[in-house]
C-alpha cells in the first residue's frame, strides 16, 4: 500500500500530490513537465516536500507532522533512472552488488544469481558498463536496484532513452520480474503504450497535482481526461485472452467480455492474459453492420453518452463501458448498431 | 661533485614528495567543497585558495615567515605543542612547495568533481550507501584522473619553486638547497656555469619524465570513466 499526500515547492511549480493505491505496478502517468520526476524525487528522498506524508506498506519514509525524513539510504526504495547511471568505473558484477552489499544481512532476500538469471546478465557481469547495449545497461540498472533489497521499485521513464527493440526486450523482462519477485513497481512514464502495458492502478498526473486514480482501463478510457490522457493517444483498454493463433496469417483470436478481437500474431500462449488497448481514432462507427470492407474487427454495441465537444463517444458492451472517438463524424450519431475496429494492438 | 648533486636531485623529489603528499587530502577536500557545495564565503574561498597562483612568490615565502617564523604566531604554537618546526628546515621548502602548488591541485580536482554526473552519487545513495561511502566508492574513484593530474601539477611546480622557498627558509645546502636554488647559486658562483647547466638539463629530464607519467596515468584512470 502506498499512502502519499504532499505538498512541495519547487521554484514557480507547484507539486499537490494525493493518492492511496495498492497494485503490484503503480503507474504514475502524466505529460512531461506534470510532476512526475519531482514525486520520484520526493519519494526517494532526494527533495523534500514542504508538508505531508509518504507511506509505504505501513512504514513512513516522510511525515512533516511526525518529523520523519528517512535519508535516501535508509528508504530502502530501488530508483531505477531514465538514464541507466551505472557506475563506469565498476564492472557489471561490481555494479549489481553495490547495494546488495550494502544491503543488511538479514534482509538479503533477493539473490544475486536469481537476478543474474532473470534479468539475463551471466555473459554480461565481467564486462565494463561502456561496453553494454542501451537495453543491456538498462537491465544491469534493474538488476543493481534489486539486489539492493528495496520494498519498493521506483522506474522513472526506465525506456525513454532506448529505441523500439530494446524498450521490448526490457519490458519484457519488468513484466518477469513482476511476476516473479512481488516488488511493487512505481512505474512512472509519459508513454500510453507503456502504462497500459505495464500499469494495474493509475495515477494521472498533471500540472502537479493528482487528477485520478484508479484502474488503468478506467482511468485512461475516462473522457473527461482526455486532454490529459493525450488527444490521439485517447483509447480504451482491453484485458482479455489469447483464445487461438492463425499462424498462416500471423494473426491471433483474443477474448474478452465484450467479444473477440483479431489482432496480429502476439508473442503469447494460448490461455494467457493480454492487454489490449484500442485507440479511438482507429475506431469507427456504423449505423448498420458494414459490408465490403476489409475491416476484422466489427463489435455490436450502442452510445452510452457522447461529448460533442470533445468527438467522443462511450461505448457500452455487456458489462463494460469503454471510450472511442469517431474518426470522422465526430460522433453525430446518437445510437449505433455496429463498430468497426482497425486498430494496431499493444499487448 | 657527483655526491652532491645526487643529493639536491634527492632532497628535491623528497620536498616536491612531501609537499604533494600533505596537499592532496587538502586539496580534495577544498575541491569537492567548492564544486558542490554552497556556503557564505564561497567565494572569498576560492579566492584565497588562488592567491598564491596571483601574488609574487616573495610575498608568498614573506607571509610564510611571519606566520611559521621561529617567532611567527603558528610557528612557536606548533613548536610548543607538536615540536614541529618548518623555519630553515626542509619541511618548510615542502610547505611553501605545497602553498604555490596547492591552486594548480585543486583546480585539477575541482574541474574533475563538477564534471561528475550528481545523480550517480544520487543512485549511490538511494542503493543503501551512506555519504562519506558514496564519496569514497564513487565520487573519489570519478575524480581520480583530476587528482591525478592535480598531483603531477603540483609535483612539477614543487620541483620548479623558487622564491617562496628561498624567501622562507632561505637556501641552506643540505637542508632547503633544492635544484632551482642550487642552479641559482651556481650561476652566482664564478666557474659554477658546467655544473649549473648540468643540473638544469637534470631539471628538465625531470620535468619531461612528470609529464609522461601524468599522461599515462591519466589514460589508465580514464580508460574506466570515460563512456562512448
Amino acid at each position: 500500500m502506498i499512502d502519499v499526500d504532499i505538498e512541495q515547492r519547487l521554484g514557480s511549480f507547484e507539486l499537490s500530490v494525493s493518492f492511496r493505491a495498492e497494485a503490484p505496478i503503480l503507474g504514475l502517468f502524466g505529460r512531461s513537465g506534470s510532476g512526475k520526476t519531482s514525486l520520484v524525487n520526493a519519494f526517494a528522498g532526494v527533495s523534500r516536500p514542504q508538508r505531508g506524508h509518504i507511506v509505504v506498506n505501513g512504514e513512513a519514509l516522510f511525515d512533516s507532522d511526525g518529523g520523519v525524513d528517512l535519508p535516501p539510504e535508509r528508504r530502502r526504495l530501488g530508483y531505477v533512472f531514465q538514464d541507466d547511471l551505472l557506475f563506469p568505473h565498476l564492472s557489471v558484477e561490481a555494479n549489481i552488488l553495490y547495494g546488495f552489499h550494502r544491503a543488511p544481512q538479514a534482509a538479503r532476500a533477493i539473490e544475486p544469481g536469481h537476478i543474474v538469471e532473470l534479468l539475463g546478465l551471466e555473459r554480461l557481469l565481467r564486462r565494463f558498463p561502456a561496453a553494454l547495449s542501451g537495453g543491456e545497461r538498462q537491465r544491469v540498472a534493474i538488476g543493481r536496484a534489486l539486489l539492493a533489497q528495496p520494498r519498493l521499485l521506483l522506474m522513472d521513464e526506465p525506456l525513454a532513452s532506448l529505441d523500439v527493440l530494446r524498450q521490448n526486450e526490457v519490458l519484457r523482462y519488468i513484466e518477469q520480474l513482476r511476476d516473479d519477485l512481488h516488488i511493487p513497481i512505481v512505474y512512472v512514464s509519459h508513454s500510453v503504450g507503456e502504462i497500459t502495458r505495464l500499469a494495474d492502478i493509475v495515477v494521472l498526473l498533471a500540472d502537479g497535482k493528482s487528477l485520478a486514480v484508479g484502474d488503468v482501463d478506467d482511468v485512461m478510457g475516462r473522457l473527461e481526461l482526455r486532454p490529459h490522457t493525450g488527444r490521439y493517444e485517447a483509447g480504451a483498454v482491453i484485458e482479455a485472452t489469447v483464445a487461438s493463433h492463425d499462424l498462416t496469417d500471423g494473426l491471433a483470436t483474443l477474448k474478452f467480455q465484450g467479444g473477440e478481437l483479431v489482432v496480429p500474431s502476439v508473442e503469447a500462449l494460448i490461455g494467457e492474459r493480454v492487454r489490449v488497448r484500442i485507440r479511438a481514432r482507429d475506431v469507427a462507427l456504423a449505423t448498420e453492420p458494414p459490408r465490403r470492407v476489409s475491416v476484422l474487427n466489427i463489435l455490436k454495441g450502442s452510445v452510452a453518452a457522447s461529448l460533442p465537444n470533445q468527438g467522443c463517444c462511450s461505448w457500452t458492451s455487456r458489462s463494460r463501458r469503454s471510450t472511442y472517438c469517431d474518426r470522422t463524424r465526430y460522433c453525430a450519431i446518437s445510437s449505433s448498431f455496429a463498430m468497426t475496429f482497425t486498430f494496431r494492438s499493444s499487448t | 661533485m657527483a655526491s652532491d648533486e645526487a643529493g639536491i636531485i634527492l632532497l628535491s623529489l623528497k620536498v616536491a614528495t612531501a609537499s604533494v603528499v600533505f596537499s592532496v587530502p587538502a586539496a580534495i577536500f577544498f575541491a569537492y567543497a567548492l564544486a558542490r557545495w554552497n556556503f557564505p564565503g564561497k567565494t572569498l574561498l576560492d579566492a584565497l585558495l588562488h592567491l598564491p597562483l596571483v601574488l609574487p612568490p616573495v610575498v608568498v615565502g614573506f607571509s610564510l615567515l611571519l606566520l611559521f617564523g621561529k617567532q611567527g604566531f603558528l610557528g612557536r604554537w606548533l613548536d610548543d605543542w607538536f615540536g614541529i618546526v618548518f623555519a630553515f628546515r626542509w619541511t618548510g621548502a615542502a610547505l611553501a612547495s605545497a602553498i604555490m602548488g596547492f591552486p594548480l591541485m585543486v583546480r585539477a580536482i575541482r574541474l574533475s568533481i563538477t564534471a561528475i554526473d550528481r545523480r550517480l552519487e544520487t543512485v549511490a545513495r538511494t542503493l543503501g550507501g551512506s555519504r562519506l561511502w558514496v564519496f569514497t566508492s564513487v565520487t573519489l574513484p570519478l575524480a581520480l584522473p583530476g587528482v591525478v593530474t592535480g598531483v603531477l601539477l603540483s609535483f612539477a611546480r614543487s620541483l620548479g619553486e623558487f622564491g617562496a622557498t628561498i624567501t622562507f627558509v632561505s637556501n641552506i645546502p643540505g637542508e632547503t638547497e633544492t635544484l632551482p636554488l642550487a642552479i641559482y647559486s651556481l650561476i652566482q658562483t664564478p666557474g659554477g656555469d658546467a655544473q649549473a647547466l648540468r643540473l638544469s638539463g637534470i631539471a628538465i629530464v625531470l620535468s619531461i619524465v612528470a609529464l609522461a607519467v601524468s599522461e599515462w596515468l591519466t589514460r589508465r584512470s580514464q580508460k574506466f570513466v570515460a563512456r562512448p
